[in-house]
């Protein structure tokens, strides 16, 4: 079985497999049809993104409850710092345990665990045993255990770096550990450092205190739609949707973007960018899609129909420095328009995404829906949980 | 056609006409010079970049007529390089030209002058005229065109407000962030006018201005196009249409607070909060605290470090408290010759306005950083 974007709309490819599938050979990010030919007989499932990340969310929640230092990577999997709050690596594994089947009773999925002195091995002992394990590398077993495993899987060992250990022979992450670290960072610089480092057990960063948040450089959202988009109110509702999930984002972040960048590919996939400095830094919607709009109708021609769309939002500064006023600043509706923004974030927050939405999204979604060929299934978290 | 001429007269006029030809034009011709030899006596250079133009003679002896198109980057850095102070132009029927002058002997090619756009003429006779001193223009816009928007998106705030009511003359430019506004008075007998010229055209004419306390320009204006007549050198700019913002109801009437202050002091210390400001990639604002009605703090403070300086004031009206953008401070400041100046605050959102102890021949505006 697989996980897989909708070929009718174009989004064609494996997203995910399990563990049969796997042996299969099927890849994530494979096309449909490649995944078909090796395995005539799999069977697909649509992707359910908001129930992804609404059960993310609860797991990370569910995390907390052992320490405040719980470091997501990537959507599902978390770094959990457990020095605190357990004595032993026997204490830990019950922990594990613990966790392993609140997952399967609370929320009917399964999780692997994995426990070491470090977050490097924690990860490469979660991704040993699949789907539901727990598996410990301890400060006195480890080099026994990892030392024999293939290099490429430690943590950001890609194809790139596979191709270079493979020309100076280091085949597993033993072989690595034992190669001169002057040499690997002659060889492979500073990266290579790290992941020699790693190889020797000697990954010490630490897990990050949970609220904290990478400040992100710039904060964007791009479609690409069911059929070309071929008029300017097409357009504009695409952008309206868009505007609408940039601006969430940068208030959820607290922060304003200074520069709307939008993106557009066309239907021969040429992709060009265009971007503006806005008069002040913003994080309203409204804004941030009539510069996008404005953008868009000072730069295509309208030759071809648009395949794909983004807007972005860079040089984001925090929310709460100050702002430059102008005489064109109208300071109560500002703040008026501030505080109604805030407050439907809010309120989508505690009911579900998109509780509220502006017409033009909401009209939207109706469209692409139709287009799509899917029935409208309006998710219910709280009724799939009770 | 064929003539010479001065080489330094060339030169210095090929510069002025290259402030109104674009650099790199995709219509290959705006990135020329015209040179038109009508006259027996004089030569005509022109660079014209579809908003701003500038005509400049230059004494020659004629003894062909004609004209050409010459790249403007080209002919200008052959021209500088020139040996001799006497040059010979000389251009064939294929536009191709020599430029000869001692032993060096230039042949490069040259363009048709027949497409080369006209600049919109003003007929003298039917148009305003305003007589007024260089100098004088020249000081006003320099003392205004800093404020100009570099902002598109309000085209009639692109340009500074030059304004008459019959005897002041006022010139003023907003970004939106702030204002200034210069003023003269002109006497009795000057028209009444009201006109948005270009910034660029602005910033270019200031410096073709002479410093000479009796040299005039003659300025005519018709309905889309202003023209500024120094005799051998005239510029012609198009105005900007529309309502420029009504500048006076900003400027508010009861400030909340009065501070009499030295000017250099003040620019001193903002300066050095600068240096701090600097280091600081959001751009800290310079925050100006009073605790007392007779001593201003200037404070900055970022990541690196911080200055906190004291300066003596006398203050009527609420203390105050405020964040500024320290260079548009320090671009007030600077621009001001008073010994001692008036600052007027309106709180920590009201525009803050900076003028002269006694007058009003100049008023700045800031806008402050909401904390």
């Amino acid at each position: 079985m697989a996980v897989a974007g909708d070929a009718e709309v174009r989004h064609g490819i494996i997203l995910a497999k399990n563990e049969p599938a796997k042996k299969y050979g099927i890849k994530t990010a494979e096309a449909i049809w490649q995944a078909q030919a090796k395995c005539p007989d799999l069977v697909l499932v649509e992707a359910h993104y908001k129930k992804y990340e609404y059960y993310s969310k609860k797991l990370r929640e569910m995390y907390s409850e052992y320490t405040d230092k719980v470091e997501p990577f990537g959507l599902d999997e978390c770094w959990l710092d457990m020095t605190d709050a357990v004595g032993d690596y026997r204490e830990a594994e019950e922990v594990a345990l613990e966790i392993r089947e609140r997952v399967k009773k609370e929320f009917k999925l399964t999780c692997s665990v994995g426990i070491s002195f470090n977050k490097v091995f924690a990860k490469l002992g979660s991704d040993y045993k699949k789907p539901d394990a727990t598996t410990v590398f301890s400060d006195t077993d480890w080099q026994e255990k990892i030392w024999p495993m293939p290099v490429a899987d430690l943590l950001f060992v890609g194809k790139h770096t596979m191709e270079k250990f493979s020309k100076i022979n280091v085949k597993t992450i033993g072989d690595l550990a034992k190669t001169d670290g002057d040499y690997i960072n002659r060889y492979l610089g500073k990266a290579g450092v790290m992941l020699w480092e790693y190889a020797n057990g000697l990954d010490n960063a630490p897990v990050a205190e949970s609220g904290y948040k990478r400040i992100p450089k710039s904060i964007g959202n791009s479609t690409t739609t069911a059929e070309d988009m071929t008029s300017d109110r097409q357009i504009e509702r695409t952008l309206h949707m868009l505007s609408e999930s940039v601006a969430e984002r940068l208030r959820k972040h607290n922060l304003k973007g200074t520069v709307v960048q939008i993106t557009v590919r066309d239907r021969d996939l040429s992709i060009y960018e265009k971007q503006k400095v806005i008069f002040r830094p913003s994080d309203d919607a409204k804004y941030i899609y009539e510069t996008a709009r404005e953008l868009f109708k000072e730069s295509y021609n309208w030759n071809k129909g648009v395949r794909s769309i983004g807007v972005r939002c860079t040089k984001l500064v925090r929310a709460d420095s100050g702002e430059q006023l102008s005489l064109f600043t109208e300071i109560q509706k500002e703040e008026r328009d501030d505080k109604l923004n805030r407050a439907i974030d809010d309120i989508n927050r505690r009911y579900g995404s998109n509780i509220i939405k502006s017409a033009a999204e909401a009209e939207s979604v109706i469209r692409d829906n139709k287009t799509a060929g899917i029935v409208s299934d309006p998710f219910h978290p709280e009724d799939d949980i009770k | 056609m064929k003539f010479t001429c001065s080489r330094d007269d060339l030169v210095n006029n090929v510069s002025i006409v290259q402030r109104a030809v674009t650099a790199n034009s995709t219509v290959n011709i705006l990135n020329g010079i015209l040179i038109e030899a009508s006259d027996d006596n004089k030569i005509k250079l022109t660079g014209y970049d579809l908003q701003t133009g500038i005509e400049a003679d230059v004494e020659a002896s004629v003894t062909e007529k004609g004209a050409v198109v010459i790249d403007s980057k080209f002919f200008g850095d052959i021209i500088r390089k020139l040996p001799e102070p006497e040059v010979d132009i000389i251009s064939d029927n294929n536009f191709q030209t020599t430029i000869k002058c001692g032993q060096a002997e230039f042949k490069i090619a040259g363009l048709d002058p027949e497409p080369f756009p006209k600049i919109p003429e003003i007929e003298e006779n039917e148009a305003e005229k305003i007589v007024m001193g260089q100098k004088i223009l020249k000081n006003m816009i320099n003392h205004t065109i800093f404020a100009v928007s570099r902002d598109n998106s309000r085209p009639v705030l692109t340009g500074s407000n030059i304004v008459s009511d019959g005897s002041v003359l006022s010139v003023v430019s907003i970004d939106g962030f702030r204002m200034a506004i210069n003023r003269e008075d002109m006497g009795n007998d000057f028209p009444k006018i009201n006109y948005i010229v270009p910034g660029k055209a602005l910033t270019e004419m200031s410096k073709i201005l002479s410093d000479d306390e009796d040299a005039e320009i003659n300025i005519y204006t018709s309905m889309q196009n202003l023209l500024f007549d120094i005799g051998n050198v005239r510029m012609i700019s198009r105005l900007i249409e529309g309502q420029f913002i009504n500048f006076d109801s900003i400027i508010a009437k009861n400030p909340k607070t009065v501070i009499t202050i030295n000017r250099k002091q003040f620019l001193d210390a903002v300066d050095r909060a600068s240096l701090i400001i600097m280091t600081d990639d959001r751009k800290c604002p310079v925050r100006f605290l009073s605790n007392n009605p007779s001593e201003l703090t200037v404070q900055a403070t970022s990541a690196r470090g911080n200055l906190q300086e004291n300066i003596d004031i006398s203050l009527e009206g609420d203390l105050i408290d405020v964040d500024f953008n320290s260079r548009y401070v320090l671009d007030v400041l600077k621009n001001i010759d008073d010994e001692i100046i008036k600052v007027e605050v309106n709180g920590g959102q009201g525009p803050c306005i900076i003028k002269p102890v006694e007058g009003e021949k100049y008023i700045y505006l800031i806008l402050p950083i909401r904390r």
